[in-house]
Order: structure tokens, then C-alpha cells, then sequence
């Protein structure tokens, strides 16, 4: 298993390394976004020391962290898989010796080593030297431990999106409002703690927060939603069974979805 | 002129067609874009019901701002647009030189064959925000205000053309690049919120040189009567950065190698 994900992660690291100017857009559009953060939040600060909890250094390291880890588990797992089964292309992997998850798995291992040396690398360098923000882990393990974590289930979730596309002929649409679902109920554009309580609570139950709001207040060293409090290893823990049942329920949907496909394509 | 309707009319219809070939798909995307949209005045919302504020504007202020900003893109998306995923296709493809041999400008029919309905939530959208503020604002807006909001949103179009033009005259040469939409994205939030809250500097920047609150902050500044003087300078920027760009997208399509990539 571990040569099949060397093989292939290197292989897809070389052909995106292709297309590395691609890439490098990440350092002039992650800056301009933090830049954007960066007036709204000074403006916003303007006579209060704190909101909902945080400082405006705490919310512009907020913002830097996202963007960074963002860099981190990036992924177009599920574009990819109802692309192959739309076209009919799938087919080609009914007949390999590995399963299909593994392979975009690995897939995402080489295509996230290529954005850590071109977009995460310049865009920390960045924020450090031109923004001041100084982006160090409360504890760099537990930190490693969560982005690895959430890592997997940005994978997983947008792998089960992935799958519906053996239901449906064009998943653009319903894979679209999942997206915008997943980054706004993960606190990608706000944190989740200015959400009203009931809905903290309720998103506390949802896979989103998993994806890139646990690895950033681990990052920050403390954890709290809808007024649960957790130890980092406590949320950390928690991280890890909600990935292990997204793999279970990946699991379920591939083995009800492989029925559905024809490998005509649509 | 007839003729140049007769082919936009045409452009119109094929994409019509071809788009309500799944309608389930074509329902859900409007409303994504729709939700999209709703986005930043969701955080706006967020921000000042945590007892914060953008200083010198009120809630619904900030939120006119994004709604004239919604009404522009959904007035604007749907007719050119489309033309920059058009493009990025068509030149990775190598079959751009389709376009090349009409018998029309090719520019003008780049445009018209990439008619986007899905746009038009944005349009819907924006005009609910903007009914909504005003009526929570209850200002009295006069003819004058109105005319002056029609004529800066005019130049909105045009701004949003421009970058339009910039965008896909890139892929002529940055051949299959997806990401230009990113760029394009990045740099039109700084028009979703107040002028004020930038650095002087920046307010210069985006006001006299790449013209970005012309999309949406100078004509919600019309309705609220919170025009300068500036704004002439703007206009006038607007209608070089249009120029310009317009000459750069000619520039770039002679980089069009027929290749793909």
C-alpha cells in the first residue's frame, strides 16, 4: 500500500509541478484575501479590545491560520471521481489493482507536497515579513496531529460528494452548495463562535468544523463552540472518531454507489 | 446593428438550450450562485450583531454596498462573463480558431456565444438586499441621487467588462489556467465594503487607478449622498482602464498559438 501511494503521490507531484505558475496565483491571492481581512478587522476593532472572544491579533492570526492550513488540505477528490464517472472514464479503474479512494488519496498526498513548497511556504513568508503575523502552533504536535486529521476529512468529505455522481448524471450544482455549505460551517470566512449559539451547537454535530476550525483553534492552543470547552486532546480525539465515520460512511456510499455504474458515461 | 442582435439573440438561445438540458442541475447552481452572494452580507450581518461595527456606516449602509455589488454581477455575469470560461476552454482545447474564422468581430463573439444564465440569482438577490436597506434606512432618495446611482452603475458594467477582458486575455497565453477567476474574485471584495476602512493609499489605489470601487461602492454612494469629488476621476479612469484593457485583449489574442495545452 505504501508503494502505491509513493508511486502514485510522486507522479502526480510531477504533473502538477507542470503547472507550478498555476499554483503560485496562491501568492498574490492569499495575501490580497488576508489583506482584505487585514482592513476589515482594524476598521472593525476600532475602540473594542475584544469580539466574541477574540483580539485583533487573534483574529488576524484566525485568518492566517485558515489560510495556511487551507494550503494544507486543499483537495479535488470529488470534482475528479463524478468527472470519471460522468465521462464514463471510471471504467479504467474497475480494471486496476487498487482501490480508487486509495489512489485519490495519494493523489492529493503529491498534489498538497507541491502546494506546501509553492503556496503554504511563500504565503507563511509572506504574512510573516509583509503582515507581522507570526503564525507558531500553541503545541506543534497536537497541531501536525489535527491538520493530518483534517486533512483526511476534507478527503473524505469531498469524496462522498463525489460519489452522488453515480446517482446523478451532473453533480456541479448539488457538489457546489455542499462546497459553499462545507467552508462557511468549517469557519473558513468567519469563525464559528459569531454564529448564533443554537447553530455553534448544532455545527458541533456536523463534519465541517472537523475540516479546518478544530486544526485552527488547536493551532491556537484553545478550543470552544456553541459553550463546550475541550482540552486540545479532548477535541483532537473527537476529530479523529468523526474521520473514522466519514471513512465508514465513504465506505457505504461506494459500495451502494459501484452498483449504480454503467460505464457509459452520461 | 440588426445583425449584431440577430447573432447575440442566437447566442442567447443556444446557451438557453443547452444549459436547460439538465434543469435540476441548472435550478441548484442559480441558487449556489444565489447563497454565494448572500455570503458577505451574512458576515456583515454577523459582524454587527456582535455589537461591532464598520465605523461611520451603519448595518444597512455596508449592506446596500453589497447589494448594488450583487446587481452588477447579475446584470453583467450573464452577458460577458462567461466569456473567460469560454476562452480558458476553447484555447486549451486548440479550438478557438472556430471563433477565429466567423464572419464577425471576434471579440463581439466571444462575447455573445457565452451567454450564463445562472448568473441572474445574483441579480434577484441583489435587488431584494437593496429593497431591504433601503426600507430599513429610511432615507429619503431624490432623482438626482437615483440618476447620478444609475449613471456610476453604468460604469460598473464597464469596470466589470474590463477585468472581464483582462481575465480572459490571459488565457490566450496562460493557457488552461482556472484559477484567473480567484484573482478576479480576490480583488472585487475590496469593493464589498466601505471605501473608508482602507489606508488612504489604498483608497487611491482602488479609486483612481484600478478602478474597483467603481463596481460597487461609488454607486451606493450616490443613494446614500456620501459622494466626493473623486468620483469624476474615476469615471475618467474607468473609461482608460476600459480602453486599455480592451487593447490588451487584442494584444494577448495574437499570443493564440492554436496549440491548446
Amino acid at each position: 500500500m505504501l508503494r502505491t501511494i509513493k508511486g502514485v503521490a510522486f507522479a502526480t507531484y510531477k504533473e502538477w509541478a507542470a503547472y507550478r505558475s498555476h499554483m503560485l496565483v496562491s501568492l498574490f491571492v492569499g495575501p490580497l484575501y488576508f489583506l482584505v481581512q487585514y482592513y476589515i478587522w482594524s476598521s472593525v476593532y476600532t475602540g473594542q479590545d475584544l469580539i466574541n472572544g477574540f483580539s485583533l491579533i487573534q483574529m488576524l492570526t484566525y485568518y492566517g491560520i485558515t489560510t495556511l492550513i487551507n494550503y494544507c488540505i486543499m483537495d479535488f477528490a470529488g470534482w475528479n471521481l463524478q468527472m470519471l464517472i460522468r465521462t464514463g472514464r471510471f471504467i479504467t479503474f474497475m480494471l486496476r489493482p487498487v482501490s480508487h479512494r486509495l489512489f485519490a488519496f495519494s493523489q492529493k498526498i503529491g498534489h498538497r507536497m507541491l502546494g506546501f513548497c509553492l503556496e503554504l511556504l511563500p504565503v507563511y513568508l509572506v504574512f510573516t515579513i509583509a503582515f507581522d503575523i507570526h503564525l507558531i502552533p500553541a503545541n506543534i504536535l497536537w497541531s501536525i496531529l489535527s491538520i493530518f486529521l483534517g486533512f483526511m476529512m476534507m478527503f473524505l468529505v469531498n469524496y462522498c460528494i463525489g460519489i452522488t455522481g453515480f446517482w446523478l448524471t451532473r453533480t456541479d450544482g448539488i457538489r457546489s452548495i455542499i462546497l459553499l455549505f462545507r467552508d462557511v460551517f468549517a469557519g473558513v470566512f468567519i469563525p464559528l463562535t459569531f454564529f448564533p449559539e443554537l447553530l455553534q451547537k448544532i455545527l458541533f454535530f456536523l463534519p465541517f468544523q472537523y475540516i479546518s476550525y478544530v486544526p485552527v483553534r488547536v493551532f491556537i492552543g484553545d478550543y470552544q463552540l456553541g459553550g463546550m470547552e475541550f482540552t486540545i486532546a479532548q477535541i483532537v480525539g473527537i476529530q479523529a472518531i468523526y474521520v473514522i465515520m466519514m471513512l465508514l460512511l465513504s465506505e457505504l456510499m461506494w459500495r451502494k454507489g459501484i452498483k449504480k455504474f454503467t460505464g457509459v458515461g452520461a | 446593428m440588426i445583425h449584431a442582435i440577430k447573432i447575440f439573440l442566437s447566442g442567447v438561445k443556444v446557451a438557453l438550450a443547452s444549459r436547460m438540458a439538465y434543469r435540476g442541475d441548472f435550478i441548484i447552481r442559480l441558487i449556489v450562485m444565489l447563497i454565494g452572494d448572500l455570503l458577505f452580507p451574512m458576515i456583515t450581518l454577523l459582524i454587527y450583531q456582535s455589537g461591532a461595527s464598520f465605523p461611520g456606516w451603519n448595518l444597512y449602509e455596508v449592506l446596500l454596498i453589497q447589494a448594488v455589488f450583487m446587481i452588477a454581477k447579475g446584470i453583467s455575469f450573464p452577458f460577458f462573463y462567461g466569456m473567460v470560461y469560454n476562452i480558458l476552454n476553447k484555447v486549451r482545447e486548440g479550438t478557438f480558431d472556430l471563433m477565429l474564422i466567423k464572419p464577425c468581430s471576434i471579440l463581439y463573439f466571444s462575447v455573445v456565444s457565452s451567454f450564463n444564465i445562472e448568473y441572474i440569482g445574483s441579480f434577484f438577490g441583489g435587488v431584494t438586499i437593496l429593497i431591504y436597506a433601503l426600507a430599513n434606512l429610511q432615507i429619503g432618495i431624490s432623482l438626482i441621487s437615483w440618476m447620478n446611482f444609475l449613471v456610476l452603475f453604468a460604469f460598473s458594467i464597464l469596470v466589470l467588462l474590463s477585468f472581464t477582458l483582462i481575465m480572459s486575455g490571459t488565457l490566450f497565453k496562460w493557457v488552461g489556467n482556472s484559477r484567473v477567476y480567484e484573482i478576479f474574485n480576490a480583488i472585487s471584495t475590496f469593493s464589498l465594503y466601505p471605501n473608508t476602512i482602507y489606508s488612504k493609499a489604498f483608497q487611491n489605489l482602488i479609486s483612481y487607478i484600478i478602478p474597483i470601487a467603481m463596481i460597487a461602492f461609488y454607486p451606493a454612494a450616490a443613494l446614500l449622498n456620501r459622494l466626493n469629488s473623486g468620483v469624476f476621476y474615476s469615471i475618467i479612469v474607468c473609461c482608460l482602464f476600459f480602453l486599455i484593457s480592451r487593447a490588451f485583449w487584442y494584444m494577448m489574442l495574437k499570443n493564440y498559438t492554436s496549440a491548446g495545452g
